[in-house]
Formats: structure tokens, C-alpha cells, sequence
């Protein structure tokens, strides 16, 4: 290069088509006289091509059998790392702390694509939702509150290889109480896990999960404060393959059984499901009422 | 400007008041943060090639806020300002995402949506396949990681993976756009120079 070639970011910028029409009519003066500048543009828009080329080699989330191991994370959503690319954007945090956050995202694919995304959100050009979309959640909503039996639903229990989640996690990605964490990092070689959960709306779910070669075994109850003058339904759902005469129903699904008025207390009895992967979903509510012939209740 | 501060504030006391069970909130949440919640949505289908269409993300934006304000929203309760609410939102929607991903996958209705997307670089490399592809980003994520510096590796990341213009990352780092593509040059020099790059690119068109 000689003194009068242009720099390194001005050259950039007329590689990737950046450059203004009067910089670009300048180099391209330039490059037709200095080979070094003419050089190195070309090797700049094939090094650019390629980055740009493998941007379509990224993980794919919907081919192969798992979901790309970029979007693993915590429950929470978060790596555990405690930054906060928000806070990064919005010009929150001191020097070190941006310096850090830089040091930390560049290990770390997780917190790169937060950043990514909400570097996206912020842009004035981010796709707008119809009004219709947000209307009906809140309608959705508002039934929801109007009902009259209180629902526990969503509450998982993930069992996954043998493992037990923790309680902290569980209870961040469920918003389940959980009055007793005692399974907070029990593993499911050490029966038998036990369970209580109690929800305010009056209701509590007590079991006992053991596992073994034969498969896992549920015992367990659900009890309502006094004699209330309702009827619901109570049914869990898991993901379990089906085995014995407890099993779950093709729907993934015990029960559901009927807790009826006046009565206070619902007994689980020896429900058996193969070893695996166990997700346990307690549903309590109108909603989950059946016919009678399906009723199962063991009373 | 409204101070950091003063944004936490406003936010707290939104979320109290969902929790609280006011509806009149509901209206303001949405105001605020449709745009950010529906952006990650977005986001996540083109970053995975999920392949959703306009409808698909319109029900993925309704569970996401139905999930966030569901329950008098709990699960921004459960906040508790330990980070930007902003980032709390995007997690929980991205979860909502994610969970979509794994169901349809688990299920295998949906393969290799992403071909079918018209991609100007896929197009544009030809017959390359996407193992090749994916050898091309591995190599070149390898070479970013081995010889930039922080700063620079999140640069060329999020402009030529990430797809960000050059005035955003400027924003977002907290540089010039002078500054950001002297430094992308810079960067781009030292992945030249660790070689095999250039050359792997030139074999791949052949
Ligand atoms: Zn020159
Ligand atoms: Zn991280």
C-alpha cells in the first residue's frame, strides 16, 4: 500500500457495497491503479462470502433428533451467567461490567443469541402482531378468572433418565408452589422421591415416586380443605410408555377421576410406568371432567 | 432520557399491579412489550428454520402472552428484578418457542424446513449441501474463537451470523460505525491470516 491508499474500514465498506457513491467512485480510481488495494478488496468479498455462506450452516433446531445444542440453557431461560444483555443494550451498566459482558458472550452461544434477538426487538422496523391476537388472550384470561374451581395445571414433574430436577428449577418454569422442596436434587436412584404440593387454591398433592428396573411407581393423594359444595376432576398426565394395568392411557394420561361433592380426599394407588422419561402434569378443574364410564375413581 | 432507574420503577410497578390483578395493566404490558415479545418469536424462527408462518407466530405470540400474564401473572412475579424485565419477557417467550420446536420435532412433522426457505447465500454457494455448510461455520466459529478478541468476535458474529447492521452493533457496543468497521477490518485480516479460509471458499465454489 502506499500512503495515499485508503484505510482499512474504508475499504471494508466498499467490499460489502457500504461505501458512498462518491467513496466508492474514489476507490475504485484507486484500486485500478494500486494492486495491493485491488487485492485486497477481493480478498476481503471472499472471506465476507464465506462468512456469509456458512451464516446458513447454523444449527438447525428441526433436523436430526434433538433440538440444536445452542438452545440448551436453564429452565429460566438464562446460561446461569447472571449477565443481562438487556442491560447491556440499554446503556445500563458501568465499563467493567460491559467489558465482562463482552468477555462472557464471546463463549457463549446462549448469550449471544439473547443479545442478537433483543438487539432485534429494539429495532424501530420489528414486526408488529395483530391487535385480534391480543385480544383473545385477553378474553382467554378473563374466563379463566371467573371460573369458579381453582385449576392447578402445568405443574410438571420432569423425570428425565433418572433424574429429578431441582426444585428451583421446577418451580421456575412451572410457577408451581412447592411448599417442601424436599426432591431438590434427589436422585431417582435413592427412593423413594417425595412430593408435596400445595396450591392456593385449597388444594394439595402429596406422592411418592419410587423407580426401579420394573419401572416407576406413583402413590399418592390429592385432598381439598373441607367438603366443598363442587365437583371436579382430577387427572396427571405423563409421557411414560405404558405398562401394567395402571398404565397410561394412549393420551399419556391416568384418570381422569372424580372428585365429587363433598368429598375431600383422592387416593392414587401403585400407578406404574416404565422407566425413561416421565413428565408428571397434575390437572385439577372443570376442564379436566369426563364422562362417567371413564370415571376410574377408586372409590 | 429516562434514567435506569426510573425504568426499573415504572416496571415494578406495572408487574405489581398485574399481580395485583389489575386488567386496566394488561393493556399497558402489551403496549410495552408486544413489540419485543413478538420480535423473539421472530427471531427464533428464522435462527432454527422452525418454518412457522404467519399464523403459527400469531398463536405462538398469544400462548406466550397468555403464559406471561396467566395466573395473575406469576411468572412475572416471579421476576423480582433480578435482571431487566425486557430479558425476563424474551426468556419466557423464548421458551414458549423452544417447547414448540421440541413437540414438532419430538413428532418429526416438520424436516429440513429450511431448504425450502430462499436463502440469497444458499443460492449463491450452489450445490454446496449442508453438511458442507455447517464444516464452513464450524471451521470459521473455530478460527473466530482462536485468534479474535472478545469484542471483535461478538462484531463479526452478530453482522455476518447475526445478520445486524453495522449501526446496530455500533449502538449496541457503544462505537462508532467508523470504529466498528475498523475493527471488523482488523478482524478480518487475523482470520485471513490463520489461513485456509480463502482457500477452503475457493474449493467449496468450484
Ligand atoms: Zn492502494
Ligand atoms: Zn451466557
Amino acid at each position: 500500500m502506499t500512503d495515499h491508499c485508503p484505510d482499512g474500514a474504508l475499504l471494508l465498506a466498499f467490499a460489502e457495497g457500504r461505501a458512498t457513491s462518491e467513496e466508492a467512485r474514489r476507490l475504485e480510481a484507486h484500486a485500478a491503479e494500486c494492486p495491493r488495494c485491488a487485492v485486497e478488496i477481493e480478498a476481503l468479498r471472499h472471506l465476507i462470502d464465506a462468512l456469509r455462506t456458512a451464516e446458513s450452516g447454523r444449527p438447525a433446531a428441526t433436523s436430526g433428533a434433538s433440538v440444536a445444542p445452542g438452545i440448551s440453557g436453564r429452565a429460566d431461560g438464562s446460561c446461569g451467567c447472571g449477565f443481562d444483555a438487556w442491560a447491556f443494550l440499554d446503556g445500563s451498566l458501568d465499563g467493567d461490567a460491559r467489558l465482562a459482558f463482552e468477555m462472557h458472550a464471546a463463549g457463549c452461544a446462549l448469550c449471544r443469541e439473547e443479545l442478537s434477538d433483543l438487539m432485534a426487538a429494539r429495532r424501530q422496523d420489528a414486526p408488529v402482531v395483530a391487535d385480534g391476537a391480543v385480544t383473545a388472550v385477553f378474553e382467554r384470561l378473563r374466563r379463566e378468572r371467573s371460573r369458579v374451581v381453582f385449576r392447578i395445571s402445568e405443574g410438571a414433574l420432569q423425570f428425565v433418565e433418572g433424574w429429578i430436577e431441582s426444585a428451583a428449577n421446577f418451580v421456575a418454569r412451572t410457577g408451581f408452589e412447592v411448599r417442601e422442596p424436599a426432591f431438590a436434587g434427589v436422585r431417582s436412584d435413592e427412593p423413594p422421591v417425595t412430593l408435596h404440593w400445595e396450591s392456593e387454591g385449597g388444594y394439595m398433592f402429596d406422592c411418592e415416586l419410587t423407580s426401579g428396573p420394573a419401572g416407576s411407581e406413583l402413590v399418592g393423594r390429592v385432598l381439598r380443605e373441607g367438603a366443598p359444595a363442587t365437583d371436579v376432576s382430577v387427572a396427571l398426565r405423563g409421557t411414560s410408555e405404558p405398562r401394567g394395568p395402571e398404565s397410561v392411557d394412549s393420551a399419556g394420561r391416568f384418570g381422569p377421576w372424580h372428585l365429587a361433592e363433598g368429598a375431600s380426599e383422592l387416593r392414587f394407588e401403585a400407578l406404574r410406568l416404565a422407566t425413561g422419561s416421565l413428565a408428571v402434569t397434575l390437572e385439577i378443574g372443570a376442564d379436566a371432567a369426563v364422562p362417567d364410564e371413564n370415571d376410574r375413581s377408586g372409590a | 432520557m429516562t434514567g435506569t432507574s426510573e425504568r426499573d420503577l415504572l416496571a415494578r410497578k406495572l408487574v405489581k399491579r398485574l399481580v395485583g390483578g389489575d386488567e386496566a395493566a394488561w393493556e399497558e404490558f402489551v403496549t410495552r412489550y408486544r413489540r419485543l415479545i413478538f420480535s423473539a418469536i421472530h427471531r427464533v424462527n428464522e435462527r432454527y428454520g422452525a418454518g412457522w408462518d404467519a399464523i403459527q407466530m400469531e398463536e405462538l405470540f398469544s400462548d406466550s402472552l397468555y403464559k406471561l400474564l396467566r395466573h395473575d401473572a406469576r411468572s412475572l412475579a416471579a421476576w423480582e428484578g433480578r435482571c431487566r424485565l425486557e430479558t425476563w419477557i424474551y426468556r419466557i417467550v423464548r421458551n414458549v418457542c423452544i417447547d414448540r420446536l421440541r413437540r414438532v420435532t419430538r413428532r418429526g412433522e416438520v424436516h429440513e424446513v429450511d431448504e425450502e426457505r430462499p436463502d440469497p447465500a444458499r443460492q449463491e454457494s450452489g450445490a454446496k449441501g449442508r453438511s458442507e455448510l455447517i464444516d464452513l461455520r464450524l471451521s470459521l466459529e473455530q478460527a473466530i474463537d482462536d485468534v479474535l478478541d472478545p469484542r471483535e468476535a461478538l462484531a463479526v458474529r452478530l453482522i455476518y451470523f447475526e445478520g445486524h447492521t453495522y449501526r446496530d452493533v455500533a449502538d449496541a457496543i457503544d462505537m462508532t460505525v467508523g470504529a466498528v468497521s475498523g475493527m471488523v477490518y482488523r478482524a478480518l485480516s487475523k482470520l485471513r491470516e490463520v489461513g485456509g479460509i480463502a482457500r477452503e471458499r475457493q474449493e467449496g465454489t468450484r
